[in-house]
């Protein structure tokens, strides 16, 4: 196995509460690597710590209320991200390391030229003049597929489309050419025809950049289609993780399981409960709260004794590959003639 | 653009109309006549009355009123019977000092405030806002007159660092131009400038903490973090540019505040300009320079608010694009 480009070992990061009233612990020890040139999906339901994870990677998490606890690793390139100075750590975001977000309509500055805002990060970290950044900035505009790139080089974010100004955030991410990208949510607060052509459009620059890539989303159908791996994540925890395939072929977590049940399907029309689609019952519970023993069981058909009092730690399912290749935290693993559900 | 600037100015050339009608009429309910209140140093009945033919009193008052708005036209505000000179003449005198007053007060007042509030943001909730927050309360709650007064007694009585009152050294510099003489001047602007905008710093730089404050959470600033910017950048440039929007409001606010506040302080300081001007002619019913001071006012405070409206348009690229999109008010953003 090659060296990881990124490396994240027993992430933990907490919010303190406003009212004191106990600590959020969004993420609670999180585990998974980003290899170069690949894509690491990360999928989970609302509240289930996939942001915090991806904002922590970057520091990016507002201290106080949040902090990193100590003993958390995230290693990118051998170097703790966690114990940089602040002039290492700038040399990075947005340069080594680039972040999208989930809302194009929030998240470029309403007052600066599109142009300006992507030729930021290149003056700053190439030392571009001006107006060598500028021709860059029109560069990275056509890149990612903008009609008239010189003249909207000079155009405010509100004059823009939602699903123009993604691409405008995808080409101010990738105008250093880093070698992660973090996309958390880059296409849910978009039309559906344009969700499907901002991630074709992530998948040719992957390819055409050769960089990696960590897609950060609640929806399967973008997994499936981007992922090269998938990491489930439940109540701050990775639960299941897997090569793409492995994982809709053989979901072994119920949680899992769970999730892809609940996907509609067209080619099988779902015959169970009158034609409804499946749902998980209950909720993700509060972060100040996670239940005892595995996090999942107050949802899960198939807990037992042992699901209530133990948390399951990560279990190798086997399959193909090396060891380590399909992960699942889930008792079942140990007693697998459990998994019929319970009446 | 255009349009809506065409809106503006009639807009506010009626404001201006207004308040000279209000001005005009109003002078002349107040107790007391030009030739002094009743009781205090009696013209003989006489001399009374050759001046109230002199200056047209005699006549109707809507007569007077149509007069006046005649002659205005013309920029011509009458003679004061107090001071035997053109009403004219005598803002010109005072228009500077007040404006120059007004300008190094609010200098004080966005300077300090702007800082002011950004530290307090930046810091929100730990020891320095808090303290910053309780010290801007206490000096924004003070009268601006007597904050004046303490100012003057610490500093030109006890201390003696600054002059307690006028504009210039009466002796080495009545009139003359010279860098001497402009040190001079600043030196005796400081006290009079500080009382005025330390009162509007106060205030300001509430606005600018809470404005701040708002647009930290946003999510561009944290894009403009995750580019890997200097924190200095991200909060200066990133946040800072959309924290003024609300600030400008204020500044249009600000002259208002200013000019009343100059009243007073130019009593307090003995600062010869359009507030004490006024002061004097109100309680010598000079109806003429109180009416004219009341014109230039507000022609100012109105021309204030309209270059807050077009520094919006400067700031904020959103209202630049849609040309004449927005109705006459000052919208909020």
């Amino acid at each position: 196995m090659t060296e990881p480009l990124l490396r994240v070992r027993d992430l933990k990061t907490y919010f303190v509460t406003e009212q004191g009233s106990g600590t959020a612990r969004a993420v609670d020890g999180v585990s998974f690597e980003v290899q170069p040139g690949e894509t690491l999906g990360i999928v989970g339901e609302s509240g289930c710590g996939k942001t915090v994870t991806s904002l922590s990677i970057l520091r990016l998490i507002p201290e106080p209320p949040g902090h990193i606890r100590p003993g958390s690793v995230i290693e990118f390139e051998g170097r703790n991200l966690l114990t940089l100075e602040p002039r290492e750590l700038r040399a990075i975001r947005g340069n080594q390391i680039a972040m999208i977000f989930q809302e194009p309509m929030t998240s470029l500055n309403p007052v600066f030229t599109v142009g300006d805002q992507i030729a930021e990060a290149a003056i700053v970290h190439q030392g571009l003049s001006r107006r060598v950044a500028r021709t860059r900035a029109i560069d990275m505009l056509r890149l990612v597929g903008i009609a008239d790139p010189e003249e909207r080089v000079d155009h405010y974010p509100h004059q823009m489309s939602g699903g123009m100004r993604q691409r405008v955030m995808i080409g101010m991410a990738l105008v250093c050419h880093p070698k992660l990208l973090i996309a958390d949510e880059p296409t849910t607060a978009l039309d559906v025809t344009i969700q499907a052509q901002i991630l074709e459009l992530l998948d040719r620059l992957q390819a055409e950049l050769g960089m990696a890539v960590m897609l950060i989303t609640h929806d399967l159908g973008v997994v499936a289609g981007s992922a090269d791996r998938v990491a489930v994540m439940y109540a701050g925890q990775v639960v299941e993780q897997a090569p793409t395939a492995a994982l809709f072929a053989r979901p072994l977590h119920p949680y899992t399981e769970g999730l892809l049940a609940s996907v509609p399907r067209l080619d099988a029309p779902p015959a169970r409960e009158h034609g409804r689609l499946h749902s998980i019952p209950g909720q993700v519970p509060a972060a100040t709260a996670w239940p005892d023993g595995c996090r999942f069981h107050p949802r899960c058909p198939y807990a037992w004794e042992r699901c209530r009092a133990e948390m399951p730690p990560l279990l190798d399912a086997g399959g193909e590959g090396e060891p380590g290749t399909h992960t699942v935290r889930c008792w079942l693993l140990t007693e697998p003639r459990r998994r019929t559900p319970h009446p | 653009m255009a349009a809506w600037l065409v809106r503006r100015l009639v807009a506010s050339i009626a404001i201006v109309f207004a308040v000279v009608t209000i001005t005009f009429f109003v002078v002349r309910l107040a107790h007391g006549t030009p030739c002094g209140p009743a009781g205090e140093r009696p013209l003989p009945p006489d001399v009374c009355e050759r001046q109230r033919v002199q200056f047209g009193y005699d006549q109707p008052l809507l007569v007077q009123y149509g007069k006046y708005l005649v002659a205005l036209r013309h920029g011509e505000l009458g003679e004061s019977f107090g001071l035997h000179r053109p009403v004219a003449d005598a803002l010109a005198d005072a228009i500077p000092n007040t404006f120059t007053l007004a300008l190094a007060a609010l200098l004080v007042d966005f300077a300090l405030g702007l800082a002011l509030g950004i530290y307090q943001a930046v810091r929100a909730g730990r020891f320095g806002d808090v303290a910053v927050g309780n010290v801007a309360l206490l000096v924004n709650s003070m009268p601006v007159f007597w904050l004046g007064l303490v100012l003057l007694l610490v500093f030109a009585q006890w201390l003696r660092w600054f002059p307690a009152g006028g504009i210039h050294n009466p002796i080495l510099c009545p009139r003359l131009l010279s860098p001497y003489c402009l040190l001079d001047f600043l030196w005796h602007l400081v006290l009079p400038a500080l009382t005025l905008g330390l009162v509007g710093a106060a205030g300001t730089a509430r606005y600018q903490r809470a404005a701040m404050l708002e647009v930290i959470r946003q999510e561009y600033v944290r894009t403009a973090r995750a580019k890997g910017l200097r924190e200095r950048r991200v909060l200066l440039v990133h946040a800072l540019r959309n924290a003024l929007l609300p600030i400008i409001t204020l500044f249009g606010l600000a002259f208002p505040f200013l000019f009343t506040g100059a009243v007073l302080i130019e009593t307090v300081f003995a600062w010869p300009g359009m507030g004490r001007l006024a002061v004097n002619a109100i309680f010598q019913r000079d109806y003429p320079v109180v009416t004219g001071a009341a014109v230039l006012t507000t022609t100012m405070v109105v021309l204030g608010n309209l270059i807050a409206d077009v520094l919006y348009a400067v700031v904020d690229p959103r209202i630049r694009v849609q040309r004449g999109g927005r109705g006459g008010g000052g919208g909020s953003v």
